[in-house]
């Protein structure tokens, strides 16, 4: 396969992941054009794209799928759920289509001639008369006639004899929705009461905000032969030059352009806590419609932006991620290299080598992060693979489950985020099945009958929290608390804060599921997500509340290939800790450890923090150091004092993973190489909490 | 245009519509729409299959969902309407997600609301 056909296969890839989602955003708003438009242009590319570099099949088979949706955009069938269902067959089978010319293994025709079958079928009862019409050549996008793209916010507001001239307007918006994305939002205030009607005249008037690079003559051409019959205003909302703080604008500042609202009376009625567009409808103050269509110039202009900003990006080179990562590895030895030119110089007293040191160290340090920003990913498009499961997983279980997503735009690094698909595919799997109700039952509890499966994720110092929120029934915990001592991890009796038990799902073979389903329920699942991200140095907890659902939190080192840390040493042997986990350093003498610090527990500000000696821990030999360091870490709220006999100071690790023979071993994760040339192992911090914890059960 | 008022009991009734519901018949639409909404208290407008509306139809029963709301009647359009009626409203920018401009607690008419 050349290079050129690898490129498609990458870029169809994607365009089918835009394409699963932008019909499963379809699927909730079976009205909205932009969105028809958008799977339209998905379908087109693929189509064009296949045909040019030699992929026929996938460009005759996307070629039916693409001739309905044309017959959608152009109003002529209408958006069901089976389109939808259809729809989505035909994106998995140009998948399979794209990985069989992959692997060589032609993908099943039977299943392309259903799907078209199908469709078929559904066009000739949608629309008998199209039927029987062979299908319409696609034809390409119309041409821009060299203006650039802006968003033209259009008040076209006739006069009461419209209708009486002939006039047809919805042609006239029609018109306007064929020269790009438009949003046409009818304004009824005008229209009086049944009593009071001329049912001949045209009282509803129209803000239509459209996305064109025809400029406003063409727009206004449009209105050529009614001009003399209404009041029409265009206006550029915003614009490919206009700056992007100029642009965005709030919802009240858009209002007060269109002339819908007064500055003074925004700036009264902002002083609510509520949504501004919520209190002047409420208020009465603005209708419905107005916020409407603000709210749809709010968004032209955010994707006009996106849509810019995506432009610029494009104005990249596709790198193999291979090369990428031999890249990464390279800056990494660089980065070691670099501390032993630091350690040398320091031994040095040539002024000379100390500034070519300093010199060498600030641009490592700028090549390191400028490698690492290339490997980040934006978290969103991990996040958007899920819609497709929550919906397939709930239908499956006969249950009504929503997915929301929030800080999509969280970059993490690209290996981290590749290897937080299976962990995912489980919580998610487990909220809906175990985790989410059956609408009857939510019902019953007051509860609306959707139940919502939340994705969220934001940076937190250096490393990134995620969270899956459900708002199911919650966990149960007198039947956590019975499995965990039939399962000799509680004493009978014992007692446990919720949050130790909570974690406990997380140990192997921990379920407390009543039936084992297809889906989760044999207690694998959690098992695997831990180790899922205890591979990736992430922490992982949950809160629950009985009725209300349960939380589960997920703490992700930015990277995988560089860490900040503190190096330590315990007689010869240097140890590293990955600095997000340390809190402080504090002294320990051998005379407190034997008197006021007695069984392992030192007083931090108020607070007993118990603490653990690596020496001990890790089975190194030697006398300690009379006074000892104490590093005060925390790991998911939980603070554990480290006991080492020095410490040394902050140190740039670059990860190496260990041997088969060692990667089993408990309490480390890594090691690195440091600036002498000698190896200091990497601290587990969590696995020695955890092992800690579970010695004083 | 045709139509047929079918009561359900002494409070309710169907208002079935077919033909052409267009700027045409718009002077007769209104009478009826008006005379059933002032004799039947909880009213529904059911449509045919074959019923063919304009825009001047939308406008009438957005005009009759504001005198039914200031009256304190009921009136709803039956969800089982033509798929052409949903394009219409659609392609005329009115299926609202949510409020109505008489009252934005109200959903709107053509979006499965009643007053």
């Amino acid at each position: 396969m050349d290079d050129a056909q690898n490129v498609y296969r990458e870029e169809a890839r994607e365009l089918l992941a835009e394409l699963e989602t932008s019909l499963l955003e379809l699927e909730e708003n079976p009205g909205d054009r932009e969105l028809i438009g958008r799977i339209f242009r998905a379908m087109h590319t693929i189509k064009g794209s296949g045909a040019m570099f030699g992929f026929t099949d996938i460009a005759a088979f996307t070629h039916e799928v693409e001739t309905i949706y044309d017959l959608v955009r152009e109003g002529k069938m209408a958006v069901s759920a089976k389109l939808v269902n259809l729809s989505l067959a035909a994106r998995d089978q140009i998948r399979a289509m794209l990985e069989a010319a992959d692997s060589g293994v032609p993908a099943e025709a039977t299943e392309s001639a259903r799907i078209i079958s199908e469709l078929t079928a559904l066009r000739q009862e949608s629309i008998p008369e199209a039927a029987a019409r062979p299908a319409p050549a696609v034809s390409p996008p119309p041409v821009a006639e060299g203006g650039s793209e802006a968003v033209y916010r259009i008040r076209f507001k006739p006069k009461l004899d419209l209708f009486r001239s002939g006039t047809n307007p919805l042609l006239l918006l029609a018109e306007l929705q064929e020269m790009g994305e438009c949003t046409v939002i009818a304004n009824t205030e005008r229209v009086p009461n049944i009593e009071a009607i001329d049912p001949e005249g045209c009282f509803i008037f129209w803000d239509v905000t459209l996305t064109t690079d025809r400029g406003r003559e063409a727009i206004r051409d449009v209105f050529i032969f009614v001009e003399d019959l209404c009041e029409l205003s265009i206006e550029v909302a915003a614009s490919c030059e206009m700056a992007e703080d100029e642009a965005h604008k709030k919802l009240g500042e858009i209002l007060i352009e269109r002339g819908d609202l007064s500055p003074e009376t925004l700036s009264v009625q902002l002083k609510s806590q509520k949504r501004i567009g919520e209190v002047l409808v409420e208020q009465q103050i603005v209708s419905q419609d107005a916020v409407d269509a603000a709210l749809a110039e709010q968004r032209h202009v955010k994707e006009l932006c996106g849509k810019r900003q995506k432009e610029a990006q494009s104005a990249s080179i596709r790198v193999d991620a291979i090369r990428l990562d031999g890249l990464v590895n390279l800056v990494g030895e660089l980065v070691t290299v670099q501390a032993r030119l630091s350690q040398y110089s320091q031994q040095s007293s040539d002024p000379e080598l100390h500034t070519i040191a300093e010199e060498v160290e600030r641009l490592t340090g700028e090549l390191r992060d400028n490698t690492m920003g290339i490997r980040m990913m934006p978290i969103g498009g991990i996040f958007s693979k899920f819609r497709r499961l929550v919906r397939d997983l709930s239908r499956d279980l006969g249950k009504e489950v929503a997915m929301t997503t929030a800080g999509e735009e969280t970059e993490l690094d690209k290996t981290v985020i590749e290897k937080l698909n299976d962990p995912f595919v489980h919580l998610i799997r487990n909220s809906i099945d175990h985790g989410i109700e059956p609408p009857e039952a939510r019902a019953a509890k007051g509860k609306p009958r959707q139940g919502v499966v939340h994705l969220s994720a934001a940076h937190s110092g250096d490393s990134v929290l995620i969270e899956i929120k459900d708002d199911g029934a919650g966990l149960n915990r007198e039947a956590l608390r019975r499995k965990a001592s039939e399962r000799g991890l509680l004493s009978e009796g014992g007692n446990i804060s919720d949050s130790e038990l909570y974690q406990m799902i997380f140990a192997p073979g921990f379920s407390t599921a009543a039936s084992v389903t297809n889906v989760s329920g044999r207690g694998v699942g959690m098992d695997v997500v831990k180790r899922g991200i205890d591979a990736l140095r992430g922490s992982i907890s949950l809160t629950s509340e009985p009725g209300a659902g349960t939380t589960i939190r997920i703490r992700l080192p930015l990277t995988l290939a560089i860490i900040e840390s503190l190096l330590v040493k315990i007689g010869e042997d240097g140890f590293v800790l990955p600095l997000g986990a340390v809190e402080e350093c504090i002294e320990l003498s051998r005379n407190g450890a034997a008197n006021g610090q007695a069984r392992d527990l030192i007083g931090v500000r108020g607070h007993l923090v118990p603490y653990v000696s690596l020496r001990e821990r890790f089975g190194i030999v030697g006398e300690p150091p009379a006074i000892e360091q104490i590093v005060i870490t925390s790991v998911n709220g939980h603070k554990v004092g480290l006991v080492v006999d020095q410490v040394v100071g902050q140190h740039q690790t670059v990860i190496k993973t260990l041997g088969p023979l060692h990667r089993q071993v408990r309490g480390i994760s890594g090691a690195t190489i440091l600036g002498d040339g000698s190896v200091a192992l990497i601290v587990d911090i969590g696995q020695i909490i955890e092992d800690a914890s579970l010695d004083s059960f | 245009m045709e139509w047929t008022l079918e009561h359900g009991g002494p409070e309710s009734a169907r208002l079935k519509l077919g033909g052409a519901l267009t700027l045409e018949f718009a002077v007769e639409l209104r009478e009826v729409l008006r005379q059933a909404i002032n004799t039947v208290p909880d009213l529904v407008i059911e449509l045919d299959r074959g019923a063919e509306a304009d825009l001047s139809c939308l406008q009438l029963f957005c005009a009759a969902h504001r005198a039914a709301f200031s009256a304190g009647r009921k009136l709803a359009l039956d969800p089982q309407r033509p798929e052409s009626f949903h394009l219409l409203a659609n392609a005329a920018g009115l299926c609202r997600r949510q409020g109505c401009t008489i009252d934005p607690k109200v959903r709107c008419i053509l979006s499965g609301g009643e007053a």
